[in-house]
């Protein structure tokens, strides 16, 4: 068995396609390709793929993680150029290297940067010292739903960093936060608490994951 | 701008993906290798549009022509149109993120009738006068095709040209002529609608007019114009194998109703059950070679990346070779991990050896449709099954380890008795029987038998052409009678018979009745085919507003000599045939299939299909 990790893009064209459209998407892609994907046994073989932290519909990234498995006899220079050829425009796949077979993606997320493109009727001076003041709270409790009802949390130590910028496509939010099965801070909530602690009004117009920090 | 604009209502609204295109294998031309551009509209949303097989044929058809393009548009959802409206955002294609109304053409099709609010929706949404005199020339041309343009005669005010009959050559047609007139500067809409009725196939309904007796039904229907055909011929690919067939469909990014390869079979069907409207308005049989469906497949595998093949037609059992064609199919592609499906099974042709090579290994549900409950209404229908094929089929798959039967039925069907209604009862309980004749170690545990019926709505073009639907009362009396004696250990499945009820009325309409589509449009009716949105009010008052007597149009019989809407569009099958198929029909007298016995139904005048192959023998 050939065991992989790829890391690819998901560009503008695609950033509405999702979480679970993006792992048939990447099966369709092996098949076209002819890649000899590793099945399980069973009834309903099916190939062993896993994606990384899901990004959220309508999300730009530039570092999304995903483990598959292939038969031997396959190259990661292969995989690459092949499955990049089946893709759907939108999708890039720009690193491939085997990885141990039993190692999952999933496991291994600590923490994601973001830069999310915001609209806002601050100023960038003014929109930094509404940060700076935010990031030096003791403690930053936000409602976080999830299917068993909701629950109050601290963020505070999810937080890494936050700066703020502009450029031409307007101002914009860096920000470093917790990521992966322990802890999980969507940058979504994180505007939120902002709003909910600043006296600010940030809309977000465009997030872009731009990096994945694993342990 | 458009492009902005979208970027935030996409963020709002449910699937969002269906907005967008960019999937596998669509086809994106730049604008100057361009002459003339044809929106493919489908009336329902993107997941029933991109599960059906025309769009895919025409579409890539289309865009097999150097200079011309097709794009796609779906009705939006509601919460789509909703930001759409909001925002003055028109609507658009996929492809190129154009609005429809700069297209040359705009074409829909037609599937069912339930969907034409939401294709004079769809007009409204990009900004395009729905009645077809309010539209000038440069307004694109709106087209409509498919099944239900067997009769236009209600679209009659908003569809400037219908093709009726196969349409892979037919588009082409007249689109050259468009580009032809376009080219050397002779183009005006009138002009172009008038040759364009020379071809083939075309009806445009603005060439003709029409007046009523005294008593509703229609005094005359003619051409306005010298020149102009009476009878509008339907078009008919006879060489299935040679016409075009993608293999690079398009393949979407979210789930859809049918997410696989189709493999059509064959068009046509030889049965000839007298409800049936498909049965008769695709004849004749025109089988596919099997060598040639082979290939196909396995391109289409490699190109689209699926991982199921549905073998499609309208009764796939009755593909000569299908057993060898499974094979030929499995030996290729079982190592790719390629299911086959086959959705139309028919129950006297049913062996556990055929499912086996076509279902997954998991013993899942099996449908069956008997259509009626006795052997006499069966007989009138001509559903040429008896109780025997079906215990008999049931008993395999319970002996063969299945354990869910559905079973489909209609109700209201002509001269249906009490008697008849009760037989549906009996079948579900010989069936539950059926089940405990099975050795108990060989049967799996749980049994579930479902029964559903559906009420009958007498369409154009078959045999019950002139009779009467039954009443709502009538409908919802046998629906109660039913559920009254039906077993205990069976689940029985109806709804309100509404919808019915008005795909009557449409089905058989003549040109009043667009004047009660309009209004119903207006009054906000539309995804009526979806439950959560069907207004039966609405319609009604709409009715009334038109000044249409609904059970005019449902529920009365007509004489075999009276004119029909529809008499003007000839199918290839003859009113003789039809008129003597009901006549059978009344005496209870079965009529062999196509390959049994031809039964001069007026098909063999085209010269193809089982037609010709049956003389050879």
């Amino acid at each position: 068995m050939k065991s992989v990790r790829i890391k690819y893009s998901k560009e503008e064209q695609v950033k509405y396609v999702s979480h679970l459209d993006t792992l048939k998407t990447f099966t369709r892609a092996a098949r076209r390709a002819e890649l000899p994907l590793k099945y399980s046994k069973g009834f309903n073989p099916h190939p062993h793929m896993v994606f990384g932290l899901p990004s959220s519909v309508g999300m730009i990234s530039v570092c999304e993680y995903a483990d598959i498995d292939f038969e031997d006899g396959v190259n990661c220079a292969d995989i690459m150029d092949k499955m990049n050829e089946a893709l759907p425009e939108g999708f890039n796949i720009v690193e491939c290297s085997e990885r141990p077979e039993k190692s999952n993606i999933m496991a291994e997320v600590a923490a994601c940067e973001y830069v999310i493109y915001v609209k806002t009727r601050k100023s960038v001076m003014d929109l930094m010292d509404d940060i700076s003041h935010f990031i030096s709270r003791q403690e930053i409790y936000v409602t976080k739903k999830n299917k068993r009802g909701e629950k109050e949390i601290d963020i505070k130590s999810m937080i890494n960093f936050i700066s703020v910028g502009e450029d031409s496509m307007g101002t914009y939010l860096i920000s470093k936060t917790a990521a992966g099965n322990e802890k999980n801070l969507k940058p979504e909530l994180l505007i939120d608490a902002i709003n909910k602690y600043e006296d600010t009004d940030i809309e977000i117009r465009q997030i872009i994951r731009t990096e994945v920090f694993l342990k | 701008m458009l492009k902005d604009n979208l970027d935030e209502i996409l963020s709002k609204v449910e699937k969002p993906a269906r907005y967008t295109g960019g999937e596998w294998n669509s086809v994106i031309k730049q604008r100057d290798e361009v002459n003339v551009r044809f929106a493919f509209c489908f009336p329902d949303t993107y997941e029933i549009g991109m599960s059906h097989l025309g769009i895919k044929i025409l579409y890539h058809a289309v865009n097999e022509v150097p200079g011309y393009c097709c794009e796609r548009a779906f009705a939006p959802w509601i919460d789509m149109e909703e930001q759409m409206r909001k925002n003055n955002i028109p609507l658009y294609t996929l492809e190129s993120k154009d609005l429809v109304r700069n297209f040359d053409f705009v074409g829909f099709t037609l599937q069912y009738e339930m969907s034409y609010t939401n294709i004079l929706n769809m007009l409204d949404l990009s900004d395009i006068p729905i009645m077809a005199e309010e539209r000038d020339d440069s307004m694109p041309i709106i087209c409509a095709g498919g099944p239900c343009a067997c009769n236009p005669e209600p679209l009659a005010d908003f569809i400037d040209l219908f093709m009726i009959g196969d349409g892979e050559e037919h588009i082409i047609e007249i689109m050259d002529l468009y580009n032809e007139m376009k080219k050397n500067g002779t183009y005006s809409k009138k002009e172009y609608l008038l040759r364009a009725s020379g071809i083939e196939g075309v009806y445009v309904p603005s060439l003709y007019e029409t007046g009523y007796k005294e008593d509703g039904t229609i005094a005359y229907f003619r051409p306005k114009a010298e020149g102009v055909p009476e009878k509008i011929k339907r078009r008919v690919i006879l060489d299935l194998d040679s016409a075009f067939y993608p293999e690079k469909p398009i393949v979407p990014f979210t789930e859809v109703v049918h997410d696989r390869i189709t493999l059509e079979l064959f068009r046509g069907c030889m049965r000839g059950c007298r409800f049936c409207q498909a049965g008769i308005i695709y004849r004749p049989v025109r089988w596919k070679s099997m060598d040639k469906l082979v290939e196909k497949a396995v391109n289409l595998v490699k190109n689209t990346g699926y991982d199921e093949i549905s073998l499609m037609s309208l009764s796939s059992c009755d593909y000569p070779e299908l057993g060898p064609l499974a094979d030929k199919l499995m030996d290729k592609l079982e190592e790719k991990k390629v299911n086959l499906a086959l959705p139309s099974l028919r129950l006297d042709s049913f062996t556990l050896d055929l499912l086996n090579k076509t279902s997954k290994v998991r013993k899942s549900g099996l449908t069956f449709a008997p259509e009626a409950g006795t052997q006499r209404l069966r007989d009138i229908i001509n559903k040429g099954i008896t109780e025997e094929d079906l215990y008999k089929a049931v008993y395999l798959a319970f002996d063969g380890g299945y354990n869910r039967v559905k079973l489909y039925f209609m109700l209201g069907l002509p001269r249906e008795t009490d008697e008849d209604v009760e037989g549906i009862a009996k079948l579900a309980e010989g069936v539950v029987e059926e089940y405990f004749k099975v050795p108990k170690e060989k049967r799996n545990k749980g049994l579930t038998v479902t029964v559903s019926t559906s009420t009958f709505v007498p369409k154009p073009f078959t045999p019950f052409q002139w009779e009467a639907q039954d009443t709502l009362d009538k409908i919802a009396e046998k629906q109660r009678f039913l559920k009254s004696i039906m077993p205990k250990k069976v689940t029985y499945n109806y709804h309100e018979s509404k919808l019915s009820v008005l795909e009557a009325v449409i089905s058989r309409g003549d040109r009043r009745v667009g004047k009660a589509i309009k209004y119903a449009f207006e009054k906000g009716c539309k995804f009526d085919s979806w439950g959560d949105f069907f207004s039966y009010e609405k319609w009604l008052e709409a009715f009334k507003e038109a000044e249409i007597d609904i059970s005019f149009y449902a529920n009365r019989k007509r004489d075999f000599d009276e004119i029909l809407p529809w008499d003007h569009i000839d199918m290839g099958v003859t009113k003789e045939f039809l008129i003597k198929e009901c006549e059978r029909a009344y005496r209870g007298e079965v009529t062999p299939n196509c390959a049994v016995k031809c039964q001069n139904c007026g098909m063999a005048s085209y010269k193809g299909g089982i037609c010709v192959e049956k003389r050879k023998d």
